[in-house]
C-alpha cells in the first residue's frame, strides 16, 4: 500500500501530466457526445498530453537544480566555518602557549630551588602537569585546525595500536574489557606522523571504553584491503560491544564540538580531530553502529612507500623542521 | 634591555634570547644560568636582538619568530647578512611555527632549528648542546 508521503511526491513530480490526463478525458468525453471526429480529438489529445510532460519535466529539473544549489551553499558555508574555526584555534593557540611556556620554565626554576621538600616538589609536580596538560588540549586544538607540525615517516602500524593500547591500560581494566585482537601478518607500512596517529587510536579507543561502563570486548583488526583503484590499503576495525548509537547521532558524529558526554569532560572535538588527521594522511574513516549491540569505526590509509605518497607528504614535510 | 654576565664567563657560552615575552625571557635567564654553563642576555624586540648580537657577539641565539614589529624570521635574515654576526647558530623557539611564518626564503635563514613553547629545561639545554657542537 502506498503511503501518503509517497502519493503526495508522485502528484508533485508528475502533477501537470495528471492534470493533462484530466483535460484530455473531460475534453475526450463531452466532444464523443458532440462529434466523430476521432483523428482530430486524437491530435489535440496528444498535444496535451505532450505539453504536460514537458512542462512538468522542466519544473522537476529547475528543482533539481535549486536543490542542487541549495546544497552545495550549506557545504561552502559549513567549509568556511571550519576555515574560521581553524584560524581562530591557532590564534588562540599562540596566544595559550606564551603563557604556558613561561609557567613552564617558571616551575622548572622553583624545583631547582626547592631542595628536599617533597611536599613543595609535589605541589611543583602537579603545577607542571597541569601546564602541560592545557599544552595538549592547545595542541589538539591544532590539529583541528591542521597547522601543527606533523612529521611524516614509513612505519608499522601495529606497534602504534599497542602503544596507544597501553595508554588506556588501566581503564579497560577498570572496566573489564578484554582487549581482541586480530591482526592479520604481512600488514603493510604506512607513512604517517606516528603521533597523530596516536591521538586516532587514543580517541576510538577512549570511545569505546566509554559506551561499554558495564565491561565489554574491544575488538581490534588490522588487515590488508584494496583501494578503489585497486591499490593497497591498511585497514583497521575498532569494534566494542556497548550501547551502540542512534542513527540521528551518527550523522552528526563529526561534526566539531558535538559530543554527549559531559560538557567539562570533553571538547567534542575528538572525531572530528580523528577525520582531520586521517583526511591529512589520504585516509577515510566510517561508523556503523547497532543501538544496544555495539558500534565499528572502520579506517582505511593507503599503504606503500613513498612514491605512492609523495605528493601529500612534501605539503609536511619539507625539512624535517615541520 | 637586560644584560648580566657572570664573572666566569670565559667558560661559559654566551646565549642571547630574543623574545617579546619578557617573563618568558627572564624564566629562561634564570634556568639556564642555573646550570651554571651559560651566560644570558635578553632582548625583547627584534631589532634590539640585533644591536645586541653585532655588540655581544652571543655563540648562540634563542629566537622567537612573531613578534612585533619585526617577526623572528627578519631578525635571523638580517644577522645572516651581518658579517658580525652571520656564523652565530639561531634556534628559532615558537609558540607555533607554520610553514607561512618561516617565510618563502627560508633557506636563507641560518640555522632553522626549532623549539616549540613550552619547552622543558633539560630539552632546551639538549638543543643548545647539539647546535653549540654543530
Amino acid at each position: 500500500m502506498l503511503k501518503y508521503s509517497r502519493i503526495r511526491q508522485i502528484i508533485e513530480n508528475n502533477g501537470l501530466i495528471l492534470i493533462a490526463l484530466m483535460m484530455v478525458a473531460i475534453y475526450w468525453t463531452f466532444d464523443s457526445v458532440a462529434s466523430g471526429q476521432n483523428l482530430t480529438r486524437t491530435l489535440i489529445a496528444a498535444l496535451v498530453i505532450i505539453y504536460g510532460i514537458f512542462t512538468q519535466s522542466l519544473i522537476n529539473s529547475r528543482k533539481a537544480a535549486l536543490e542542487e544549489k541549495e546544497r552545495t551553499q550549506k557545504q561552502l558555508i559549513q567549509s568556511e566555518k571550519l576555515a574560521a574555526l581553524g584560524a581562530v584555534a591557532a590564534g588562540v593557540a599562540h596566544e595559550v602557549k606564551n603563557p604556558l611556556a613561561i609557567i613552564v620554565q617558571g616551575i622548572e626554576y622553583l624545583k631547582s630551588s626547592l631542595g628536599s621538600d617533597a611536599r613543595l616538589m609535589d605541589v611543583s609536580d602537579r603545577i607542571e602537569k597541569s601546564a602541560l596538560r592545557a599544552d595538549n588540549i592547545v595542541k589538539g586544538l591544532l590539529s583541528y585546525s591542521r597547522q601543527i607540525s606533523i612529521k611524516m615517516e614509513e612505519g608499522a602500524m601495529v606497534p602504534i595500536i599497542e602503544e596507544t593500547l597501553s595508554f588506556v591500560e588501566h581503564q579497560l581494566h577498570l572496566k573489564r574489557i578484554t582487549v581482541d585482537r586480530q591482526f592479520s601478518q604481512a600488514l603493510p607500512v604506512i607513512m604517517m606522523d606516528s603521533n597523530q596517529m596516536k591521538q586516532v587510536f587514543t580517541n576510538l579507543f577512549t570511545n569505546a571504553i566509554e559506551a561499554m561502563p558495564e565491561g565489554g570486548i574491544l575488538g581490534i583488526r588490522a588487515e590488508t584491503a584494496t583501494g578503489e583503484k585497486g591499490q593497497p590499503h591498511l585497514r583497521v576495525v575498532v569494534s566494542d560491544t556497548g550501547e551502540g548509537i542512534p542513527e540521528d547521532i551518527i550523522r552528526k558524529i563529526f561534526d566539531p564540538f558535538f559530543t554527549t558526554k559531559e560538557e567539562q569532560k570533553n571538547t567534542g572535538l575528538g572525531l572530528s580531530i580523528t577525520k582531520g588527521i586521517l583526511d591529512n594522511h589520504h585516509g577515510t574513516i566510517e561508523i556503523e553502529s547497532n543501538p544496544g549491540k555495539g558500534t565499528r569505526v572502520m579506517i582505511e590509509l593507503p599503504a606503500g612507500r613513498g612514491e605512492n605518497l609523495a605528493g601529500f607528504i612534501k605539503g609536511g614535510q619539507a625539512d624535517g623542521s615541520f | 634591555m637586560d644584560l648580566f654576565k657572570t664573572r666566569s664567563s670565559e667558560v661559559k657560552k654566551t646565549i642571547l634570547i630574543v623574545d617579546d615575552e619578557e617573563d618568558f625571557c627572564f624564566f629562561v635567564k634564570l634556568n639556564l644560568e642555573q646550570t651554571g654553563k651559560f651566560d644570558v642576555l635578553t632582548a625583547t624586540s627584534g631589532a634590539e636582538g640585533i644591536k645586541m648580537a653585532i655588540k655581544y657577539q652571543p655563540d648562540l641565539i634563542l629566537l622567537d619568530i612573531i613578534m612585533p614589529n619585526m617577526p623572528g624570521t627578519q631578525v635571523a635574515e638580517e644577522l645572516l647578512n651581518h658579517k658580525a654576526t652571520k656564523d652565530i647558530p639561531i634556534i628559532f623557539v615558537t609558540a607555533i611555527v607554520k610553514r607561512g611564518e618561516v617565510g618563502p626564503r627560508d633557506d636563507k635563514i641560518g640555522g632553522r632549528y626549532f623549539i616549540f613553547k613550552p619547552v622543558k629545561l633539560d630539552e632546551l639545554v639538549s638543543e643548545i648542546g647539539s647546535r653549540l657542537n654543530d
